[in-house]
C-alpha cells in the first residue's frame, strides 16, 4: 500500500501520535487528595490487587490506543493500495487541445474522461512508482518524475488550452529502454493524430454532432461607412447519419436589434453567409447558432463582434474656413461639420459630449483638448511633438515644395497601409524632431529619421499632427486621400476593437485592467507594453487604462476545434476505463471505521468491566 | 441532657417516645423492670426441682413432695435481677465522618438505648473508647438518670485511633456483672476484632454489635486518581479508581462485615449495619427486631 502524503510527513505523524499516546499513558495526573475515615478496607483491596493483571490490562489498553491512532494517521495519509498493473515509471501525455472539451453522448466531456483515465493510471501505480505528466500544449515539458500525490495535483491543474499549437511532445529520451518508462498518450486524435511507436494510446474519442462558427466579422458597407454587415462562416459535423443539415443563425446587437437566418450546411463544408446589420447601432454584436441535435461543443456555437463606429461624427473645425478640410470632411457622410467663425473661441468651453473631433490649423491651444485632435500647421504647444529649429525644419528653400517621403503600401501603421502618396508635395514644412519621438508619446507616420512630417499619438487621447498646413500641400488631391481621411476619422474617433481567439489574449496597452462583459475584473498580467489575460470563454472583454479603451471580442472561430469528429482514431472504439483500483477515498473511511471500532471496543471493555 | 445541645433536643425526645412505644408493641410479653436472669436464686417464682444435696438450704426443701415421694427434693426459684447494659461508643477520628457524623449517629443511638434501658429499670453504663477507654459513665438505674446519660453523651468528642481489644481487655479485666455489651462503632480497627469480641465472650457477656457506616463508605465516589489519607493514622494510599477497583472495595467491605456477622451468628450475638444516611430510629428498631436488647 502506498500513500498520497509524503513519507516523511507520515513518519513524523506516526511518531508524534504514538509518542503522545505513550506519554499520556505513562504520565499519570496528579492525584486528588481525599481524606477517608480509614484506609483499612482500601489497604486490603490494594494489597489484594494482582499487579501483573493490572500491567497487562494497561498494556492492552495502550496497544489498542496505539492501533487506533495508527489507523487514524494512515487514514489521513491518503493510503493507496498496491497494484502491479503498471511499471515504476509512468509518463502520461495528455491531449489538451480544444477538441477535448467536446461533450460525450453519455455525459461529461472528453477531457473529463481522459482525466479519469489518467487518475486511474496514477492510482494504479505501485507504491514506489514515479510519474511524469506531459501535455500537447507544451505547458508541462519537464522531465522531473514526481510522486502520485503531486501527479494528481498536476492533473487537476491541467485543462484544454486554446490558441496554441498542439503537438505530441518530444519523448525520444523516454522511449529508450534504458529510461525504463511506460509512456501513455490519452487524447481524442483530432489535433494530435498520432504518437511515436512504443507509446500506449488511450482514446477518449466518441463522435458527437456539432455545428460551429468558424468566422465572424462585422464590417462597414463600402458604400456607406455608417452601415454594417456581418459575415459568418458555419461548419457542421454530424455524428452519424446526416439527418438535418440546417443550422439556425441568430445575430443580436445592442438596442434589441437582431437578425435571424436558417442556413443549410453540408457536412464538413464551411458555409458563408453575409447578413446586413440594418438597424444595428454601435456596440456588441453576438452570433449564435443552433442545430436540432445535441451540440458537442458549446464554445463554438457563439461568436462576438463589436460595431465600433459612430453613425454621426461631430467635427468642430477651428482656425477659420479652410476649403481643403471642409471639402474633404463633407465628403464623408458620417461627418457633421461645425466651422467656427468670427471671434468666437469654440475651444473655450469645449464639451466632450457634444464634439467628437477637433480639426484645427494655425495656433494650437496651450493645453491638450479633452477630445481627439487633427492638427495641421506650424504652431508649437507642449502637447504637440517638438519641432526642429528653423534652419533645420524646412527641408527646402522657403516656399519651395518638398516631396513627402512616402509610402508605397508597405507602411506599418494601419492608417497608411496600402495607400499610395507617391506624388505628394508640401510647402512651408516645419518638421517635427523625429529624434525626439522615442522619448515622447508621439510616433512618426511620415518622414525619415530626422524629419517628422506626420505624427500620431495613442494616449491619453488619439491625435494626429501634420507638420505643414494642409493648404500648402497637394495631399488632398491624391487619389487615396479620401480613404486616408476616412481611416483617420475612424482611427481618431472609433472604439478600438480587437478580435482574438479563446485562450491567452494580448492587448497593446501600457497600463490598465481587463473587465468582462458584466463588469468584473479579469486577472491579467503586464507583458511589456501589452496586457495579457486568459479569454476562457466566448465573450466581449474590455481593456481600459490611461484614457484608452479597447474592446476585445473573444470567439473560438477554429475550424479544427469545430471538427470534433475528424479524428485519426475515428474507427476505433473508445478505450474502456482502467480497472478501478481501490482509491484513497475508499480506504480512508475503512481505516477511520477501524479506529472507531477500536475506540468503541476499548470504551465498552472499560465501562462494562471487561478489562478494568 | 444538654439543654442547649444539638443532639438531645425536643425533637430527639419525641423520637424516643416513638421508639419506646414501638418497643412496647414489639415486645408485649415483657414486663418492665422484670428481667429474668439466668442465675437461679432466691426469687419467689418456682423454676424447677432438683435432688437435695448436702449443704443445700433446708428452707427450700419441698416437704410435701418428701411426704409423697419419700425423697428430699429442693425447689429452685428464678432470681430476679437487673440487666446491666454496657454501651461502648467508638470516639476515634474516623467517627467524625459522614453527614450526620457517625459519632453523632452513635451518640443518638446510645441515648435512645439508654432511654429505653432506663425506662426498663436496667443498669446502663456508657463507655467512650478509642485506643483505650477514654471515659466511662458508671452504671445507672432509674428513669431519673436519663439526663445524666444525655449529658455524658453530649460531652463526647472524636479524635485519635481506635482499639476495641485494648478497650475490652481493660474494661472486662475488672470483674463486671454479666450483661449486654452494645458496641457502636464503624469497626475500622486494625487490631483483631474477633480477639476483642472473645474477651467479651469469655466473660459470658451477651453482645450486640452495630457497625456504623456512611453512604460514602458504602458506595465511594472518588476522582479517577486519588490520594487516600487515613483520618486516624495519616497513612496515604494512591489509587487509580476504576469500576473494577470499586467492585473490589465493595467485596472487601462485604468480607469485613461477613467476618463479624459469622462470628456473631456462631456465638449467638446480635449484629447489624447502620447506614448513617438513614434515620437513627431505623437502626434502633433493627436492634429491637433482633429481640435481643430487651429480655
Amino acid at each position: 500500500m502506498g500513500f498520497g502524503a509524503a513519507p516523511l510527513l507520515i513518519g513524523l505523524g506516526v511518531l508524534l501520535t504514538a509518542g503522545i499516546i505513550v506519554v499520556l499513558y505513562w504520565v499519570r495526573p496528579e492525584p486528588q487528595p481525599v481524606m477517608v475515615p480509614s484506609n483499612l478496607i482500601w489497604r486490603r483491596v490494594l494489597d489484594e490487587r494482582r499487579r501483573r493483571e493490572d500491567f497487562w490490562r494497561w498494556l492492552v489498553s495502550l496497544v489498542i490506543a496505539l492501533l487506533a491512532a495508527l489507523a487514524v494517521v494512515m487514514a489521513v495519509s491518503e493510503p493507496i493500495p498496491e497494484s502491479d498493473t503498471r511499471g515504476s515509471r509512468i509518463a502520461v501525455v495528455m491531449d489538451t487541445s480544444p477538441s477535448m472539451e467536446a461533450s460525450l453522448p453519455g455525459g461529461g466531456t472528453r477531457w473529463e474522461r481522459a482525466s479519469e483515465q489518467v487518475e486511474r493510471i496514477f492510482s494504479g501505480g505501485g507504491e514506489t512508482s514515479e510519474f511524469l505528466l506531459l501535455d500537447t500544449a507544451g505547458d508541462r515539458g519537464g522531465r522531473s518524475f514526481i510522486g502520485r500525490r503531486e501527479a494528481l495535483e498536476a492533473l487537476e491543474e491541467l485543462g484544454p488550452v486554446h490558441g496554441r499549437e498542439h503537438r505530441f511532445p518530444d519523448v525520444a529520451d523516454l522511449l529508450e529502454p534504458a529510461a525504463g518508462t511506460e509512456l501513455i498518450f490519452v487524447g481524442d486524435g483530432v489535433y494530435v493524430p498520432g504518437a511515436p511507436d512504443g507509446v500506449e494510446r488511450i482514446s477518449v474519442f466518441e463522435p458527437v454532432p456539432n455545428a460551429g462558427i468558424t468566422a465572424f466579422d462585422v464590417r462597414p458597407l463600402p458604400s456607406d461607412p455608417g452601415r454594417f454587415e456581418a459575415f459568418i462562416e458555419v461548419v457542421r459535423h454530424p455524428a452519424g447519419e446526416d439527418e438535418g443539415g440546417v443550422v439556425v443563425l441568430q445575430i443580436d446587437g445592442a438596442g434589441g436589434a437582431s437578425a435571424r437566418r436558417t442556413i443549410r450546411v453540408d457536412p464538413g463544408t464551411p458555409a458563408g453567409e453575409t447578413v446586413p446589420l440594418t438597424g444595428f447601432v454601435a456596440g456588441p454584436v453576438r452570433a449564435v447558432i443552433a442545430i436540432s441535435d445535441e451540440d458537442g461543443l458549446p464554445a463554438d456555437d457563439v461568436a462576438h463582434a463589436y460595431i465600433p463606429a459612430r453613425n454621426r461624427l461631430r467635427v468642430q473645425m477651428v482656425g477659420g474656413p479652410n476649403p481643403f478640410w471642409e471639402a474633404a470632411l463633407r465628403l464623408d457622410p458620417r461627418v457633421s461639420l461645425a466651422v467656427a467663425s468670427g471671434d468666437a473661441d469654440p475651444l473655450a468651453d469645449l464639451d466632450p459630449g457634444s464634439v467628437d473631433l477637433v480639426v484645427m490649423e494655425g495656433a494650437p491651444p496651450e493645453a491638450m483638448l479633452p477630445v481627439p485632435v487633427l492638427y495641421a500647421g506650424s504652431g508649437n504647444a507642449a502637447w504637440l511633438p517638438p519641432r526642429l529649429g528653423r534652419e533645420d525644419a524646412s527641408p527646402g528653400d522657403e516656399g519651395q515644395a518638398v516631396m513627402l517621403p512616402v509610402v508605397r503600401g508597405e507602411a506599418e501603421h494601419p492608417l497608411l497601409r496600402n495607400l499610395n502618396f507617391e506624388d505628394a508635395l508640401a510647402r512651408d514644412v516645419e518638421a517635427f524632431d523625429a529624434g525626439s519621438f522615442e522619448r515622447s508619446v508621439w510616433s512618426p507616420l511620415l518622414g525619415d529619421s530626422r524629419l517628422g512630417l506626420l505624427a500620431a499619438r495613442e494616449s491619453p487621447l488619439r491625435s494626429l499632427a501634420f507638420a505643414f498646413p494642409i493648404a500648402q500641400s497637394n495631399l488632398p488631391l491624391q487619389a487615396d486621400f479620401p480613404l486616408f481621411l476616412a481611416r483617420v476619422l475612424s482611427w481618431l474617433t472609433d472604439v478600438e476593437v480587437r478580435r482574438v481567439g479563446l485562450g491567452q489574449a494580448r492587448v497593446a496597452m501600457a497600463a490598465g485592467a481587463i473587465f468582462d462583459s458584466e463588469g468584473r475584473e479579469v486577472p491579467s498580467r503586464r507583458l511589456g507594453s501589452e496586457i495579457s489575460f486568459d479569454a476562457t470563454e466566448p465573450s466581449l472583454y474590455y481593456a481600459a487604462g490611461g484614457g484608452q479603451e479597447v474592446v476585445v471580442a473573444a470567439s473560438l472561430l477554429d475550424r479544427r476545434a469545430s471538427s470534433l469528429n475528424q479524428s485519426a482514431w475515428a474507427g476505433e472504439p473508445p478505450a474502456a476505463l482502467a480497472p478501478a483500483a481501490v482509491t484513497a477515498s475508499a480506504i480512508w473511511p475503512l481505516l477511520a471505521l477501524f479506529a472507531l471500532l477500536l475506540i468503541v471496543a476499548e470504551w465498552v471493555a472499560f465501562h462494562r468491566h471487561a478489562t478494568v | 441532657m444538654s439543654q442547649n445541645g444539638t443532639l438531645f433536643d425536643a425533637d430527639f425526645m419525641e423520637r424516643l417516645e416513638y421508639l419506646k412505644l414501638m418497643a412496647t408493641r414489639m415486645l408485649p410479653s415483657r414486663h418492665r423492670g422484670e428481667h429474668r436472669a439466668r442465675k437461679r436464686g432466691s426469687g419467689i417464682e418456682l423454676a424447677d426441682y432438683r435432688p437435695y444435696v448436702d449443704g443445700d438450704d433446708t428452707r427450700d426443701v419441698d416437704w410435701k413432695a418428701f411426704l409423697r415421694l419419700d425423697k428430699l427434693v429442693l425447689r429452685i426459684f428464678d432470681e430476679e435481677a437487673d440487666l446491666p447494659i454496657y454501651l461502648f461508643v467508638d470516639r476515634s477520628a474516623s467517627m467524625a465522618f459522614g453527614d450526620p457524623p457517625k459519632f453523632d449517629f452513635a451518640r443518638r443511638m446510645a441515648g435512645a438505648l439508654s432511654y429505653i434501658g432506663l425506662m426498663n429499670h436496667d443498669l446502663i453504663s456508657i463507655v467512650w473508647y478509642g485506643p483505650k477507654i477514654e471515659g466511662w459513665m458508671a452504671p445507672k438505674r432509674g428513669r431519673n438518670q436519663i439526663f445524666r446519660a444525655f449529658r455524658f453523651l453530649d460531652a463526647g468528642e472524636t479524635g485519635g485511633s481506635t482499639s476495641l481489644s485494648a478497650c475490652f481487655r481493660a474494661f472486662f479485666g475488672s470483674r463486671r456483672k454479666r450483661g449486654l455489651a452494645v458496641i457502636l462503632s464503624d469497626l475500622m480497627d486494625d487490631q483483631d476484632l474477633l480477639e476483642a469480641f472473645d474477651a467479651c465472650r469469655y466473660q459470658k457477656h451477651d453482645m450486640f454489635i452495630v457497625q456504623l457506616l456512611t453512604p460514602q463508605e458504602l458506595n465511594p465516589s472518588l476522582p479517577d486518581e486519588a490520594l487516600l489519607t487515613d483520618s486516624e493514622d495519616g497513612s496515604e494510599r494512591r489509587v487509580r479508581v476504576t469500576p473494577r477497583l470499586l467492585d473490589r472495595y465493595q467485596q472487601a467491605l462485604t468480607d469485613h462485615r461477613q467476618q463479624i456477622e459469622d462470628y456473631c451468628s456462631r456465638y449467638g450475638f446480635g449484629f447489624c449495619v447502620a447506614n448513617t444516611g438513614e434515620p437513627f430510629e431505623d437502626a434502633v428498631m433493627a436492634i429491637f427486631q433482633q429481640d435481643r436488647f430487651i429480655r
